[in-house]
């Protein structure tokens, strides 16, 4: 008997012992295809189907061959009668494939029987892949017919196994998952439901690229839009937050009024402040009702209450919960990924997979961020206005509140509002400066302060709550003292016949859960160590032993409520209640509990989320456990730019794990992308001392990273020459197999010498990279780099050209936006220098190709100012104008009080050789605030001389002596200072008609300029104007042409002419 | 590594002094011992000694942003000076620091008296130009 499987991969026997015939080989595959053809095939047939690339006679020898094969080790089963081949089908043959067929009609469960997995698995000829999608699409036939029947006859469950099966057989059918997801709803399941969409949408993105079509996307939007029918169905009474609004009619219609301004496409914020329970919650859930049922976007969020929230994750949830109502944006938009670094599946929702976002330094980061919520937030709004609701944000995170300022302020223009709650304690600073932000703005339209609620109010809300005497309403309004929460609690306690009410929400639930046992107990206490609501995925991993039934019952206490397929306290009060009442040791266990859900639920492929895994294992006791936690929240936190908070988790996984050089290094870094260069260096100190015992390989990549730092985010040449240097020694002692990290330490030692150390060694090591390295953009990049900097260096800003723009399109290419528009940046401050400006503006325009559509605004208006010194330079003012205004609005719209002291001082420049001397007077003193990258020295010398002008004599003097005290560094050109002060006291003394000094302090400059002609300054001045203050291009120096400008001024002195105000 | 502190008052404003504390080229109007100077590029200068015009040493003009100092380390025997100006009334402090390495200790005394007599020179000249 001859038995042959092809379900699930070629399985032959013989008499039941099983003969080895891999699918793989000819004679195997030449089998299974005659098993597949119960009339046979022709010769022919099977020689061009198995040797299509070679000569017929070839293919029929090979057949030939074949086919003996087979025969030796099938005796009497292959036929071959002719041109014919078929396998003798007689008694003695069974085949899975040929069964199937035949019992497909009148047995279909028994077929399915047979259908064990995908046809001859492990084989992927064409001929396969057709003829398994054959019997796949079969079978989901069959299942679906016998899927309907047994939904006809009551039988949900196993219409829903039947339809899990087909989603398995084919998991990127779109209409079998439409079967699974109506099913699941229908079922009650409406959070499997969703998990099925998100699983199908994932895998489509990954695997396909594309998102669910538009018919599947309905439906799943229609499913959202409802709530969960079987748990809300068993919600035994009205929660509180279905109660009638009582008492806050007007606090209401002040709100809706902002609405109204927000629906004529006015943006706007609200505040709505309180004690806990006092009706905040409520307030604004009304507003999201109203607005909702006009048909309106809303969307709501609500801080964890539990410490060490994840950055950003208010706006993680905003996202999620407006995603579904948004329109596809248009294929251009780059935002959807940039999003999707708060919502992963937000790219695959709007089918952009396969494009993701360029990688930028962190520094960038944080902006292109901020941009793209603010772009999604655009788009919404050009569908319907908007409704943002931000709970309890006296808890939040400080990147969500600092986002909260930043789109509120972007978005002014556009239908949005945005409606927050907080208590005034616990005090947070983060909340106090997000409303100064925006009542500083005018954009705080409505501020409520919502008062203990009146005797009446409360007596009606008891009346809601629960039917009560007029006696028993009388004490609910004297023991809530107005508070609407206690006043809900006490009533309903009095309903339910709890004559001995407690004056405490404590005692309430102490009441409520006293009785419960088992696994109803356990949900609800879960639900208050996990201080959130929790959905029906993470329920799932709780091993409840009926997690629906439980969630019913804890429902019935009415401690919780579900909502939008989430469980609950209806209160944050009420949780905490029940918190305090869960003793130390089981307390723990609970966190311990639900952290591990929540691991589980992440590997059923839910949102990660490492720093509230981590703070319950901490608030478990399980410290150690809760240090990779950490270490994931940090690089989540990192993705985002949220340093600040990375480096926090990294700091408290330290605590734990002190000996953990890998988590010491990844502090260092952040420290340094936060520019807190001590703290960098001396995490960097640790992890190299903790390092120095081990392998050299490590260790040299600890200094590695050491050089990495010094060469971005602190920028210090000297210190990448130190520790490149070491990485370099420590490599060549680690022997073969670290060439990339070789040919890192080699690039940094490069650059560091070409910028700060010899410009000949430079040369050398660059040579020496140029032979070790594998060709590729990474490497022209680096090399190009380097080369350009070692040429400027020595004053052959020319020929820096070539090297600097082929590492400019190689950066590029390798996805770096951020270092191609250095490189760009850096090259036209050479040409510049070189005094060829038409072609700096040419590498400037290079600059604005490499970053367009990237959100990065910061390198935008640094383009923008050098666009406006070379064209100041070119005596092009009214583009020169242009272009400092372009750069003021970028920089007023991120708001970064460094930029916008930038754009003011180069807007400054540019009055001032303009004739408009009150303007730079104002602007330039406007422009000397802490860290803005302009030369200290050399803007108080020009604000010297526009005060001169306008005739501020003694405000002038107050300027050159704060010059000479200003800290001096090699980018403010300190060699050129001498003569341009000496200058600016010549200017000075003639405005106090002090003719002799005048010309005294006039020729003094002459000759200090004199004496810098006779030398080239311009190269180093270059480069340490890039390095100081990572600026293009600030200011540079031609002492020709400044002496000529002081020849002039002398000569008008001597002749008693006006000096002139245009060099 | 002896070392040792100085400092003078000038009637002259910051302004003066710090003229002549940025430009190696005025350093032999002032600094005792240093006949004259050659500038050059990249921050570098040579001092020639007094009477000793073959002997040319090797400066190095720095400035440090974050501490209002100018730096002067000479590159042939490793000695450093920090200057400060800070204003002081109508005129100006002058400080300095001058830091002598291990080898060349015997140079401390007679480093301690050109340093008193410069500063008394700068504080001096910065009041003629003023």
């Amino acid at each position: 008997m001859l038995r042959a499987r092809l379900f699930g991969g070629l399985h032959v026997e013989i008499d039941g012992v099983a003969i080895e015939s891999p699918a793989s080989t000819r004679p195997w595959a030449v089998f299974a295809y005659l098993a597949l053809a119960p009339m046979g095939v022709t010769r022919t047939e099977l020689a061009t189907r198995f040797w299509p690339d070679v000569l017929d006679h070839s293919a029929r020898a090979s057949l030939r061959s074949a086919l003996w094969a087979l025969r030796r080790q099938l005796p009497d089963r292959v036929a071959v009668e002719g041109e014919r081949v078929a396998l003798v089908d007689d008694d003695g043959l069974w085949i899975d494939a040929r069964e199937f067929e035949r019992l497909a009609e009148h047995a279909p469960e028994q077929a399915l029987e047979l259908h064990r997995g995908p046809l001859l698995d492990g084989l992927d000829d064409e001929w396969v892949l057709a003829a398994r999608e054959r019997f796949r699409e079969r079978a989901i036939d069959l299942m679906e017919r016998l899927a309907q029947t047994r939904e006809r006859h009551g039988d949900g469950r196993g219409a829903l196994e039947l339809t899990r099966r087909q989603a398995e057989c084919d998991p990127l059918d779109e209409e079998v998952h439409r079967r699974l997801i109506t099913r699941l709803s229908d079922g009650g399941d409406r959070a499997g439901a969703l998990r099925a969409y998100r699983a199908l949408s994932q895998r489509m993105a990954r695997e396909l690229a594309v998102a669910p079509s538009g018919r599947t996307r309905e439906l799943i939007e229609q499913l959202r839009r409802q709530d969960i029918p079987a748990l809300q169905t068993r919600e035994p009474e009205p929660a509180p937050g279905l109660l009638a609004l009582v008492g806050r009619e007007r606090e209401l219609r002040e709100l809706e009024q902002v609405w109204g301004g927000v629906n004529r496409g006015r943006g706007a914020t609200a505040v709505i402040r309180g004690e806990a329970g006092i009706g905040k919650t409520r307030l604004a859930g009304e507003l999201r009702a109203r607005v909702a049922a006009g048909g309106h976007l809303t969307a709501c969020c609500g801080a964890l209450d539990l410490g060490g929230s994840a950055p950003l994750s208010l706006w993680a949830e905003l996202v999620r919960e407006l995603l579904p109502a948004l329109a596809p944006p248009p294929p251009q938009a780059s935002w959807p990924q940039d999003v999707a670094l708060l919502a992963v599946e937000l790219p695959a929702h709007f089918a952009q997979a396969g494009a993701p976002t360029a990688s930028v330094a962190p520094d960038l980061q944080r902006t292109r961020l901020f941009e793209a919520v603010v772009a999604l937030l655009a788009w919404a709004a050009s569908q319907r206005p908007v409704l943002l609701v931000l709970e309890d944000i006296h808890s939040a995170d400080e990147p969500s509140l600092e986002l909260a300022a930043y789109a509120a302020r972007r978005a002014a223009g556009l239908p949005i509002m945005m409606a927050m709650t907080r208590r005034d304690l616990p005090t947070s600073a983060a909340a106090d400066r997000l409303e100064h932000a925006l009542r500083s703005r005018g954009l705080l339209a409505c501020e409520l302060d919502l008062q203990p609620l009146a005797a009446e109010p409360v007596a009606t809300l008891a009346r809601e709550a629960a039917p009560l005497s007029e006696p028993d309403v009388a004490r609910v309004v004297a023991n809530a003292e107005g508070n609407a929460l206690l006043a809900v609690e006490t009533a309903r306690a009095l309903g339910r016949g709890h004559r001995d009410v407690a004056p405490s929400l404590r005692g309430t639930a102490r009441a409520e859960i006293t009785p419960l046992g088992g696994d109803v107990r356990a949900l609800i206490e879960i639900a208050a160590v996990a201080a959130r609501p929790v959905d029906a995925d993470e329920l799932e991993q709780l091993e409840f032993q009926d997690a629906t039934a439980a969630a019913a019952e804890a429902l019935q206490t009415g401690l919780l409520l579900a909502r939008e397929g989430r469980i609950g306290f209806r209160h944050a009060l009420l949780r905490d209640a029940v918190r305090e009442e869960i003793a130390d040791p089981r307390r723990r266990a609970l966190h311990k509990r639900w952290a591990q859900a929540l691991l589980a639920s992440e590997r059923a492929g839910a949102i990660p989320l490492p720093a509230e895994v981590a703070r319950q294992l901490r608030l478990a006791g399980a410290d150690a456990e809760a240090v990779p936690q950490l270490a994931r929240a940090a690089a989540k936190a990192r993705s985002l730019a949220a340093l600040d908070q990375a480096v926090a988790y990294l700091r408290e996984a330290l605590q734990i794990a002190p000996q953990r050089s890998d988590l010491w290094l990844f502090v260092a870094e952040l420290e340094a992308w936060s520019g807190r260069r001590e703290r960098a260096e001396e995490a960097f100190e640790r992890a190299i001392e903790l390092l120095g015992d081990g392998s050299p390989f490590e260790l040299a990549r600890a200094w590695l990273a050491k050089a990495r730092a010094y060469h971005g985010p602190i920028c210090m040449p000297r210190g990448v020459l130190e520790c490149a240097g070491a990485a370099r020694a420590l490599l060549e002692q680690a022997g073969d197999g670290a060439e990339a990290e070789r040919r890192e330490a080699l690039a940094a030692l490069a650059w560091a010498q070409a910028v700060a150390g010899s410009a000949d060694e430079a040369e050398r090591l660059l040579s020496e990279l140029d032979c070790e390295a594998p060709p590729g953009d990474l490497h022209t990049y680096d090399v190009g780099h380097a080369r350009a900097f070692a040429l400027m260096r020595r004053g052959r800003f020319r020929d820096s050209y070539e090297p600097a723009s082929d590492a400019g399109e190689a950066i590029a290419r390798a996805g770096r936006p951020d270092l191609a528009y250095g490189c760009w940046a850096n090259v036209a401050a050479a040409a510049s220098a070189a005094g060829d400006f038409d072609c700096a503006l040419g590498f400037i325009d290079r600059g604005f190709d490499a970053i367009a559509g990237q959100g990065l605004k910061s390198p935008e208006i640094h383009l923008h100012s050098a666009r406006a010194f070379v064209l100041r330079r070119m005596g092009r003012m009214d583009q020169a104008r242009a272009a400092t205004e372009c750069e003021a609005k970028l920089a007023a719209e991120l708001e970064q009080p460094e930029l916008v002291a930038m754009a003011k001082h180069d807007r400054a420049m540019v009055a001032l050789e303009s004739g408009e001397d009150e303007l730079a007077a104002r602007l330039l003193g406007e422009s000397l605030i802490d860290g803005v990258p302009i030369s200290r020295p050399l803007t108080r010398l020009a604000l010297a001389e526009a005060l001169i002008r306008t005739r501020e004599l003694d405000r002038a003097a107050g300027e050159l002596r704060a010059a000479v005290l200003e800290p001096v560094a090699p980018s403010d050109f300190p060699e050129t200072l001498v003569p341009r002060l000496a200058r600016v006291q010549g200017l000075l003394a003639l405005a106090r008609e002090d003719l002799p000094e005048g010309e005294l302090r006039l020729a003094e400059s002459v000759a200090g300029w004199e004496r810098l002609l006779a030398r080239s300054l311009d190269a180093d001045s270059v480069t340490a104007v890039l390095a100081d203050l990572g600026r293009p291009v600030v200011g540079l120096v031609e002492p020709a042409r400044e002496l000529a400008r002081v020849r002039a001024d002398l000569q008008a002195a001597v002749k008693g002419e006006p000096i002139a105000v245009v060099s | 590594m002896p070392s040792f502190h100085d400092t003078a008052i000038s009637q002259a404003p910051p302004e003066e002094v710090w003229k002549l504390l940025y430009d190696p080229a005025r350093f032999p109007d002032w600094w005792a011992g240093v006949g004259t100077v050659d500038v050059g590029d990249e921050g570098s200068y040579t001092m020639f000694p007094d009477g000793y015009p073959d002997f040319p040493m090797a400066q190095l003009l720095d400035t440090r942003r974050d501490s209002q100092q100018v730096v002067v380390s000479c590159l042939v025997s490793d000695l450093r000076f920090e200057w400060r100006l800070a204003p002081a009334g109508d005129g100006t402090r002058i400080s300095v620091d001058v830091d002598i390495p291990d080898g060349e200790a015997h140079r401390l005394q007679s480093q301690r008296e050109v340093i008193a007599a410069s500063l008394r020179r700068i504080a001096e000249l910065a009041c003629e130009r003023g």
